[in-house]
């Protein structure tokens, strides 16, 4: 009787993890979430930074004006979303990622990227880290990645019985960029709704700076980041543009951010490109991320700028 | 370790195979170091005050037994609870303290210490150790229990130590009682199909609450009270009814696993829930809500104010409340959800005549009276849990405000997922349906009572659901920060 129990446990326990992988399987083969694609390839270039970088800087554009320059061997990735903070759990992962010695790599910096929950020591930020998107994937650079989807896919597994993203003003590259569209078929975000988006906006930044402080931990991984990026190829610090309001926000806050970024990049022989003074040339769909064609735009600026620099620094 | 964790999908079968292997008188180690184990998993360093309780509640039960004065029983007695109370106090209260203290002074103008001072005594952080809250009180009332006479000592220190970190209800109850608990932990218990069956059966059922229910329901809660401003008064109307059914599922769902995990070694622990929803009024709500723990503040609270003390019950029934209320957590949001039920009960009680002869007046039926007892006694507590869940009293206060001045707007602007929305309400239509027909206790007979045919459907049903409909977050149950 005994035997035929553990049989049958034997038997319910193989079933489960069978149909559990058929399921992981059947969504890792459609839309998994938003930040998936970033999971799935190694990188010879980055894209590094928050979500404004996330949304904001396109590899395809760069790819397209830098190409002569012969860093894409393996794919430029935008590797930045609203989880990657500097810290250890970011730097060891940007080590995976990268896979030659001939990148370029464009960290996308505000005050943002500096912060960490108030009270917490070294140790407890990096613990912090840990429990997020980053500390929880493993692997980072295959397709498909089961890894990422058993570890920090967070939604119900049903999703992989349909292939749709449920935000359809969102489209997901493959290389990473979420391109944020304000014209789909169904309907346009208005005005308005941008209006009402940079008041929530705002808010979570009022709501934000009560929960958390500047890091000397995040600070220094910042450092180190650069340190071990230079040795795989060429850095471009960036501060990107964002409504006037926000920007205005951060600054009031951390008064002498583009002096110590700019600083940095002296000391480290790296350029500053600062484009916060240009925010009103380009829009944003919630004061803080810019909407798909203003991050074209952006990014073509960016790329000549880099153009430039490479070019000069060549000579 | 998390019940929902995968480690605890490794180490259960570990102990269960282990427990069944040994012989009798090598089960209790085993099932002790698994326990410590169970418990180091999460802060080592805190197995440390798990031992110290154990070990003064051990020397206080024998030395209060053997005692033929009462003053040295007392004493023995005192001993225990004040350590006790003092490692709660300690670990769990003390930056609430001084900072109660210290907003006092700060009120009346005085500095206690300057803010250098402030820095090197930062009591916030002091660590929580984890399911503190539940083995103090288990130990206090071993303790309680011996003084008055009601069971013996526990000679066996390793079996005593066992009864107070038995790991499937360590840290978050049921809390056990040792007259239940510790004969059981002394029987040589066979192998049993049944229990195992029976045990494997009330975890998945806990398994399906908490990972398929209550984080799902969860996922609405957040974002409700993230944003108690919100000018949609419905979303703030779901929030808080969703946050009556995920606290009670999710502290279910443990209770459940907590169950089904000691089952199948064979041992029986108490039944936390008695289908609290269906209560037809707050005093029966809060007989059949968390009973180990309401049992123990009526036991060791309630009965000595009122019955040696001869307190007015109004003024026992608020201090027991009270209790229960700091008993949750530091912080006052507890404290005014607790005193805010204690105030329901008294008026519930009070009024109770003239309900009755409004009631006969109007000639209602016994079920409709229950109807409407029902109806109003779940909208009261939904609104008491509001101060349950927000961070602080103003976040309350203005949760409460936006939902209760109702707005134009029926717009329910949680996620904009109504699929998810809709399986939300469907699920509790479906738990309660079950609660309904089967009650708290008898869940498992809906796998045990069939043919074979429909055994091996609901199974496959029950693997389906559970991989397509879990929320993978891997959240804390809530009651595990108590």
């Amino acid at each position: 009787m005994l035997k035929s129990f553990v049989i049958k446990l034997c038997i319910v326990i193989i079933t489960f993890i069978a149909v559990y992988l058929f399921f992981v399987d059947k969504l890792a083969k459609g839309f998994v979430d938003p930040h998936y694609n970033k999971f799935t390839q190694e990188a010879g270039s980055l894209i590094l930074g928050l979500s404004r970088a996330n949304v904001g800087i396109s590899p395809f554009v760069i790819e397209e004006e830098l190409k002569k320059y012969g860093f894409f061997d393996k794919p430029l990735v935008n590797f930045a979303f609203n989880e990657a903070h500097f810290g250890e759990v970011y730097y060891n992962v940007i080590k995976k990622k990268i896979k030659t010695n001939n990148g370029i790599f464009i960290i996308s910096i505000s005050p943002g990227n500096f912060t960490a929950p108030s009270g917490l020591n070294d140790e407890k930020v990096f613990e912090y880290d840990e429990r997020l998107t980053l500390g929880k994937v493993d692997n980072v650079t295959s397709s498909p990645n089961y890894n990422y989807i058993m570890n920090a896919y967070g939604a119900p597994l049903y999703n992989g019985l349909h292939n749709l993203d449920q935000w359809n003003h969102r489209i997901s590259h493959q290389n990473g960029w979420n391109e944020i569209k304000l014209k789909n078929n169904h309907n346009i975000i208005t005005d308005k709704d941008i209006e009402h988006w940079k008041s929530l906006t705002v808010k979570f930044y009022n709501e934000k700076i009560k929960l958390e402080q500047l890091s000397t931990y995040r600070y220094n991984y910042f450092i180190k980041t650069i340190e071990y990026l230079k040795t795989k190829g060429k850095v471009f610090l960036t501060r990107m543009p964002s409504h006037t309001d926000l920007l205005k926000f951060e600054n009031e806050h951390w008064g002498r951010f583009d002096f110590e970024m700019d600083s940095i990049a002296n000391l480290h022989d790296i350029p500053y490109l600062n484009y916060s003074k240009q925010s009103n040339n380009y829009k944003t769909y919630d004061g803080s991320h810019l909407e798909s064609e203003s991050a074209k735009r952006f990014t073509k600026r960016l790329a000549t700028d880099i153009k430039t620099y490479l070019s000069n620094y060549s000579e | 370790m998390l019940f929902n964790s995968f480690e605890f999908l490794l180490f259960l079968p570990i102990m269960i195979i282990g427990f069944y292997v040994l012989s009798h008188k090598y089960r209790w180690l085993w099932l002790l170091l698994g326990s410590y184990y169970f418990y180091m998993a999460h802060e080592p360093e805190l197995i440390i005050l798990l031992i110290v309780s154990t070990l003064v509640d051990y020397y206080c039960g024998i030395k209060m037994y053997e005692a033929k004065k009462k003053s040295i029983k007392k004493s023995f007695l005192a001993l225990s609870i004040v350590t006790n109370v003092g490692i709660l106090f300690v670990f769990k209260y003390l930056f609430f303290f001084t900072t109660n203290i210290e907003w006092i002074l700060d009120f009346f103008g005085t500095e206690l210490l300057n803010e250098q001072e402030v820095d090197s005594y930062n009591f916030n952080n002091i660590l929580l150790p984890i399911g503190i809250s539940f083995y103090t009180f288990q130990t206090m009332s071993y303790s309680i229990e011996i003084y008055r006479g009601v069971i013996k000592p526990e000679r066996h220190i390793g079996k005593f130590a066992l009864y107070v970190s038995f790991f499937p209800q360590l840290v978050a109850g049921p809390v056990e009682r040792a007259s239940r608990l510790l004969p059981q932990l002394k029987t040589n218990i066979k192998i049993d199909i049944n229990n195992l069956k029976q045990g494997i059966i009330i975890m998945a059922w806990g398994f399906f609450l908490k990972l398929v229910v209550a984080d799902r329901l969860g996922i609405y809660v957040d974002e409700a009270f993230r944003n108690p401003e919100s000018p949609h008064s419905l979303s703030l109307v779901l929030g808080s009814v969703f946050f009556c059914f995920q606290i009670y599922y999710d502290f279910s769902a443990y209770t459940s696993i907590a169950l089904g995990t000691a089952k199948t070694m064979g041992y029986d622990l108490i039944q936390n829930f008695n289908q609290p929803i269906f209560a037809t009024s707050i005093a029966e709500f809060w007989k059949r809500w968390h009973i180990s723990f309401t049992q123990w503040l009526r036991d060791f609270i309630y009965r000595p104010l009122v019955k040696n003390s001869r307190m007015p019950r109004l003024i026992a029934v608020s201090i027991v409340f009270f209790v229960n209320g700091l008993w949750h957590g530091a912080n006052w949001t507890f404290v005014v959800w607790s005193l805010l039920n204690a105030l329901l009960l008294v008026i519930e009680i009070a009024t109770k005549p003239i309900r009755y002869s409004i009631f006969d007046m109007l000639k209602l039926s016994k079920k409709l009276r229950e109807l409407l007892g029902w109806f109003t006694g779940i909208c009261l507590i939904i609104l008491t849990l509001v101060f349950f869940r927000s961070p602080n009293i103003s976040h309350a206060m203005l949760y409460l405000k936006n939902m209760l001045f109702f707005n134009s707007s029926l717009h329910i602007n949680i996620l904009n997922n109504y699929f998810e929305l809709f399986l939300c309400v469907f699920l509790i239509l479906v738990v309660q349906a079950i609660y309904y027909y089967k009650g708290n206790s008898k869940v498992y007979e809906l796998f045990t009572e069939r043919t074979k045919l429909a055994k091996y459907s609901m199974c496959l049903a029950y693997i389906l659901i559970i991989v397509l409909f879990a929320i993978n977050r891997q959240n804390s149950f809530i009651y595990f920060q108590f």
